[in-house]
């Protein structure tokens, strides 16, 4: 079956993280390259239902809020950009607005990978109908993905729901370990604790079967920690380094990315299923029973 | 396919911020970006679903038939955000609508297609999809 083949019988919705899609999307956009970077053209006149032209970084907005443990709350909903709304790819939209991070200031680099260990480490890529979540890959495609978080703090949790793909991940913070030998999850195993005004969180249990953000294959030894502060009412900062000894010489950390605040007031993320609603007899002609509970 | 795949690791790091927000199948295997065309016809409906609206206009061919286009757009929870919601569009059902659109590939689903941009009886321009096309609204020339 030929890689077109299997993401059309299987991939309704699939979302590959960038990998084939962004094969194909070269291959069909040859002009692309050309052409200013999407969404950012200047001289827009017209006005749109968005009005994401005038869109522009939220400022600080004072300081961020505090629990009554005395740390930053994280409470609310963030979109991964500096916009705090959700900013479409097609929109026309200052470039400060659309990015988490300044790529000249704080270049992102390339995971310092082990000669031979891809190949050892890479696994039969799985298919969803909506994109596989990871940790951090799924906060770490998001600027391209373009959905917001949630995140719910209380005394001894902090929850994490993602928009898209619809998913949640439970992070204590009331000191315990990592269970001995924890059964690994897409998202991980995750405890934190707070280093001043900085959530540490601690992530191993990693499933091997989905690659991280980049499209590369990690092992069982994985490790990540995440850093989260929140310098101001607006912005979040979100920093992941990830460590594997089996795959990298070195460990690789993100830039310092910056969340913003939902623009509406008290927000609440919305639900997004998956589902195969474009084309219900195609998808049913391709041999995928319709189930109806 | 793992040649292809290790090509497309670089190719990620270049385009990642200009790969589809949500996307599928659809513009590599189901609809033809080559034929992107400007519908005009009536809002006659809309699907208000995820992950994908749909939105009905009612077009006359050149031969004064009038067909039904079913076309795809971002989620509801995308529209609703920029500036669309369901009401927007059912006020605006039986009123004039234009539509930058990518009809299927031949062979596929006839009067169907996705919606890049989309404007409804009020007259506002909304992005509805990815804009596969990389148009500013300035190159949409609907009221042509």
């Amino acid at each position: 079956m030929t890689g077109l083949e299997m993401q059309r019988r299987f991939g309704r919705c699939v979302m590959m993280a960038g990998s084939v899609l962004a094969v194909s999307w070269f291959l069909i956009a040859p002009a692309f390259a050309q052409a200013p970077p999407p969404g950012s053209v200047g001289k827009v006149t017209e006005h749109t239902s968005a009005g994401s032209e005038n869109w522009h970084r939220l400022p600080p907005g004072g300081p961020a809020p505090r629990t009554a443990q005395g740390h930053p709350d994280l409470s609310g909903v963030f979109f991964p950009n500096a916009a705090g709304r959700q900013v479409q790819r097609a929109y026309p939209i200052d470039p400060e607005a659309r990015r988490q991070y300044d790529p000249k200031v704080t270049p992102e680099g390339k995971p310092d990978l082990k000669p031979g260990a891809q190949e050892k480490y890479k696994q039969v890529r799985m298919y969803g109908e909506c994109t596989l979540p990871s940790t951090p890959g799924t906060l770490l495609q998001e600027n391209s993905l373009t959905w917001p978080i949630q995140f719910v703090q209380t005394p001894d949790r902090i929850v994490m729901m993602i928009e898209y793909p619809m998913d949640f991940r439970i992070i204590h913070t009331d000191g315990r370990p990592h269970p001995k030998d924890p059964d690994p999850t897409f998202n991980g195993n995750s405890i934190a604790h707070w280093d001043k005004d900085t959530l540490v969180i601690d992530t191993v249990a990693l499933d091997v079967r989905v690659p991280n953000f980049g499209g590369w294959w990690h092992s069982e030894d994985e490790h990540v920690v995440e850093r989260i502060t929140r310098p101001s009412k607006n912005y979040i900062v979100y920093q992941t380094t990830i460590d594997d000894p089996m795959v990298l010489n070195k460990p690789w950390t993100s830039a310092p990315r910056e969340w913003s605040l939902s623009v509406v007031p008290d927000d609440d993320l919305d639900e997004f299923f998956c589902t195969t609603n474009e084309e219900p007899q195609e998808w049913q002609k391709e041999g995928h029973p319709q189930t109806n509970f | 396919m793992r040649h292809r795949l290790r090509g497309a690791v670089v190719l990620v790091a270049v385009f990642f911020a200009s790969v589809p927000a949500f996307a599928h199948h659809g513009y590599a295997t189901e609809f033809d970006i080559t034929k992107c065309e400007n519908l005009k016809g009536t809002l006659s409906g809309v699907e208000w679903e995820n992950p994908h609206a749909f939105f009905h206009i009612d077009v006359k061919d050149a031969d004064g038939k009038v067909n039904t286009w079913r076309l795809e757009t971002i989620s509801p929870n995308s529209l609703k955000r920029s500036g669309t919601t369901r009401e927007d569009v059912l006020s605006n059902v039986g009123k004039p609508a234009v539509a930058r659109i990518c009809p299927t590939k031949a062979g596929g689903t006839p009067y169907k297609g996705t919606a890049e941009f989309f404007k409804l009886g009020d007259g506002l321009l909304r992005i509805v999809g990815q804009n596969i096309e990389n148009l500013t609204p300035e190159d949409l020339h609907f009221d042509n």
